[in-house]
């Protein structure tokens, strides 16, 4: 089975863009959404509605950098101290290009970080890059599922 | 002069303060080194013996009994020494005596002599006695140098041989002052006190001296007889006054010596009791003085003298002396006279002295008001300074000034070279410095000893090595001495190294002139504290200044941080609209298109430009504010390298089809952030690349060469270049001399040229034609002034 793909984004527009993205990129995982930086760390961490879902990890995160409650450095810094969650990949998706937030997200241990392209193709490109590296072309961490893309 | 103004001379004080040496006495007669200190350890309050005139009964101050007398009481009462010893008054004197005893009851002050009595010891005197009394010894004693000395009241016996007429005396007082309320100038209150003097005293010479600050006594005023020689503006030195003989001078205002050739009755005490022990005589009307002053009298030709001292606030200012050629009996009654109108010109040189200062005072006051307003208004504390220099001179009453900030001194007036004021500033320590005779503290000064012999130097930054200094020229005194005060006080024939040599007062008191360089006119105590006045407010505005620049830094911080975050939410919240206008027109475009109109897809089409424009143009400006705050990190780095790897980057995305002649002069090595020293190069580039798009074949040239201190870079092109006239308007921001549909761009390129070569100290302009290319050059210091790491 598949892992699934976590997007912890708030903006619908750009949840749209992304999903609609993902789509063309024919990824056969599923994709979990979170509209905030608690309701991602619930899933993350198996808490609130997210108690009961299975266990195991997202083959990726893209996370959105501003997002209410718990911002995405915050989650980020979460997610790596977390014994379990400590090795997902995580990828920023964000539209800043500021050095602070690449400085303070690598130091957090981001895997990735992309700037949303406000050219459609140039994101789409990204985020099909960032499925393919994830998903397909990395080795994953031990307990990862290898994502086939679907042909 | 003086009553204990003694033997002669050393110049020792004014001008060698070194202790003397037999050997520098040994080199001729005119050494000025004899030290004649000894005569300050003299203990001339305990001299054990009074002037004959009158006799002196020493009472034991609890049983008031008869201690110890002078030897002559007994010949003056007409009785045996063992009838006056361990009696009271009442049984020496009778009536009298119980008189005297009834002043002395302890209630009454004895502090200082106190007239008991005037009276007729027997009906058949032809003269009357004063009788005085004080307290002396314990604490009333002058201490140092006799050690202990008995407590007694000393009872002294003076005769008046000619009777006083108080009231004509009243009156003579009364018109002094009524004379003299109203005067202004301390030389008038003098003269008229002298001359008062002299008709109160009968006296042949009436002489005033003050006292400077060296001690020495400079005749003020006198009124003499013809025959007399003149002291007038003579100077007399200060060891002719030794200094136990001046603390006296403070205690007891009135001295006289009556009759020079006098034989000391010595104090005397009861076989039994041994000799008698030291009494302190300091405020005794009869004591007996150093035979050297009695010596020193002689020489001057002087049978009486009397001296009244000149106290103001508290401190000895002067001395009258008066001479006669005989002796002379002036009585107390007439002394105290004498004492209370110098006590009145005593007040009125302290009101007029008081009134100086003030009136200093307040002048610098102001002086210092306008320099430091001058100061608060200039951009840098100290040009405030430059630009008030008279100001600055006008404070301290200089003749010149100098402003030394580290390497760079400012002379204003007259002074000394650049080269030796800074090294005058070398040898300063921090704080203030004061002095009139530099060359004596500063040996390296008496090389400019004639334009700044006189220093008054202020520190203000120690950081900074901040001076200011002000200067006073040497002023060539003449110094007329009553007699040339370097002249050994020997006796004739004597050997001067000889052990146990006596020291004996000069013997001519001819006029000496003295010639005394190196020093300049005293700075006055208002002038110094002025300039300590002056320093600590610098160092106030210094201060504050200071503080202002971190509150500057702290806000600039503060306006950075708030640009930052402003940054952050245009590059989050400014960019998304755009890229979902972008984003969604694509899907549209995607899905929809086959059902669209042309003219539908047009708008569409439009719209995603629009959108991937705006995306553009907000990257562009923050870039542009990046460019602006992003640190610096400075290298020294090779340019040809540098633009061989940006014309492959331009070439690469820009430049892709195109036939471009490329030309890359010698390029030299600077120091500068390679980043963004290579958007600069990059810029330009792209610049002559686009600009060049409809010339074939385009020719891009870029060459550097030395100017002065500066590298000048260009790039230059074929293209469709500009018109001169707007070149100003190129490097700003979003600005475009040329149709968008014809050129692409978002008009921040050259402004962030402009910032990035700014930020390293250079300058950019352009030059053009339109139709036949442009140049656009840009400079670089050739040794960096943008520190590294910054």
């Amino acid at each position: 089975m598949l892992k699934p793909i976590l997007i912890v984004e708030d903006n619908a527009n750009d949840l749209a863009l992304t999903l609609n993205a993902l789509e063309k990129s024919r990824l056969a995982n599923e994709v979990i959404v979170a509209r905030d930086g608690a309701e991602g760390a619930d899933y993350l961490f198996r808490r609130g509605e997210y108690a009961d879902r299975p266990a195991g990890n997202p083959a990726v995160v893209l996370l959105d950098l501003k997002l209410p409650k718990i911002d995405g450095l915050e989650l980020l810094k979460m997610v790596r101290e977390h014994e379990h969650t400590g090795k997902t990949p995580v990828v920023l998706l964000t539209s800043s290009r500021e050095e602070r937030d690449v400085v303070e997200g690598y130091r957090l241990g981001v895997n990735a970080y992309v700037v949303k392209p406000v050219e459609f193709r140039e994101f789409v490109q990204a985020i099909q890059d960032l499925g393919v590296f994830w998903a397909v072309l990395n080795e994953p961490p031990p307990g990862s599922t290898r994502v086939i893309r679907n042909g | 002069m003086g009553e204990a103004w003694k033997a002669g001379e050393t110049a020792s004080d004014l001008q060698d303060p070194a202790p003397p040496s037999a050997q520098a006495l040994a080199g001729a007669g005119t050494d000025p080194a004899l030290d004649l200190s000894s005569c300050d350890r003299e203990p001339i309050h305990i001299p054990g013996s009074i002037q004959p005139h009158g006799f002196l009964l020493a009472l034991d101050p609890v049983a008031l009994t008869v201690r110890e007398c002078s030897e002559n009481t007994a010949g003056f009462l007409q009785t045996e020494l063992s009838a006056i010893f361990g009696r009271r008054l009442p049984d020496i004197l009778g009536a009298h005596g119980e008189l005297l005893e009834a002043e002395l009851a302890p209630r009454k002050p004895l502090n200082s002599p106190r007239l008991l009595a005037s009276l007729r010891l027997r009906p058949e005197d032809i003269y009357s006695w004063e009788v005085v009394a004080h307290r002396t010894g314990a604490d009333h004693t002058n201490a140092e140098p006799g050690g202990e000395t008995a407590e007694r009241i000393l009872v002294e016996f003076e005769p008046t041989f000619e009777p006083v007429d108080l009231e004509a005396i009243n009156s003579r007082l009364y018109n002094f002052i009524s004379a003299n309320r109203g005067t202004r100038e301390t030389a008038a209150v003098i003269e008229a006190a002298v001359s008062e003097l002299r008709s109160l005293t009968g006296c042949d010479r009436v002489v005033l001296y003050r006292f400077d600050e060296e001690g020495h006594g400079l005749v003020l005023a006198e009124e003499r007889g013809e025959q007399f020689a003149s002291y007038l503006g003579l100077r007399f030195p200060a060891s002719d006054v030794p200094k136990q003989a001046r603390r006296m001078y403070e205690l007891n205002r009135v001295r006289i010596i009556p009759n020079v050739d006098y034989e000391p009755s010595p104090l005397v005490s009861p076989a039994a009791a041994g000799s008698p022990p030291a009494l302190d005589l300091s405020a005794s009307i009869l004591r007996s003085v150093s035979p050297v002053h009695r010596a020193y009298m002689r020489n001057m030709g002087t049978a009486c003298s009397m001296s009244v001292s000149i106290l103001v606030e508290g401190a000895l200012w002067g001395l009258v002396s008066c001479h006669h050629h005989e002796p002379r009996y002036v009585p107390l009654r007439l002394r105290a006279a004498c004492d209370f109108v110098m006590q009145v010109v005593g007040s009125q040189i302290e009101s007029q002295q008081n009134g100086e200062h003030l009136r200093r005072v307040l002048r610098a006051r102001s002086i210092q008001a306008r320099l430091l307003a001058a100061m608060a208004a200039s951009e840098h504390y100290m040009d405030g300074l430059i630009e008030n220099a008279t100001l600055l001179m006008e404070l301290t009453e200089a003749d010149g000034a100098a402003i030394v900030m580290g390497n760079t001194v400012r002379l204003f007036g007259v002074t000394p070279a650049q080269a030796q004021v800074s090294a005058l500033t070398g040898w300063l320590q921090q704080g203030l410095f004061v002095s009139s005779r530099l060359g004596e503290q500063y040996p390296a000064g008496a090389e400019f000893a004639g334009a700044a012999s006189g220093v008054v130097a202020a520190s203000l930054s120690k950081l900074n090595c901040t001076y200011v200094l002000w200067f006073r020229r040497e002023l060539v005194a003449t110094v007329r001495w009553a007699g040339d005060p370097q002249k050994p006080a020997l006796p004739d024939g004597a050997n001067p190294i000889a052990p146990g040599v006596t020291v004996n007062p000069r013997r001519s008191f001819a006029e000496w002139q003295q010639t005394v360089r190196g020093q300049s006119a005293p700075w006055s105590s208002e002038a110094v504290a002025a300039v300590a006045e002056f320093r600590a407010a610098v160092l106030e505005i210094v201060l504050k200044r200071a503080e202002e620049m971190a509150q500057l830094a702290a806000g600039l911080k503060v306006a950075n941080e708030e640009l930052e975050a402003f940054s952050y939410s245009v590059s989050h919240d400014l960019r998304a609209p755009f890229r979902h206008i972008s984003g969604f027109s694509e899907m549209l475009r995607e899905e929809e298109a086959d059902r669209m109109s042309e003219k539908g897809r047009r708008y569409l089409a439009t719209i995603i430009n629009s959108a991937r424009f705006a995306g553009l143009l907000v990257d562009s400006l923050l870039d542009f504010a990046r460019v602006a705050r992003t640190q610096m990190h400075v290298i020294a780095f090779d340019m040809e390298h540098l633009v061989n790897k940006e014309w492959e980057a331009v070439l690469a995305s820009d430049g892709r089809g195109r036939s471009i002649q490329f030309s890359r002069g010698t390029l030299p090595r600077v120091q500068g952030d390679p980043h963004l020293l290579g958007l600069v190069m990059r810029n330009l580039l792209a610049n002559a690349v686009k600009y060049t798009g409809k010339t074939d074949p385009a020719i891009i040239e870029v060459s550097a060469r030395t100017e002065g201190q500066e590298f000048l870079f260009a790039v230059k092109d074929n293209g469709v270049g500009f018109d001169q006239q707007y070149a100003g308007k190129l490097f700003g921001v979003f600005q475009r001399l040329h149709r968008a549909e014809d050129f692409e761009g978002t008009g921040i390129g050259l402004a962030n040229v402009r910032r990035i070569v700014a930020r390293h100290g250079g300058r950019t302009w352009a030059e053009g034609e339109t139709g036949k290319g442009a140049t656009f050059f840009f400079s670089l210091p050739v040794v960096s002034s943008v520190p590294g790491g910054e």
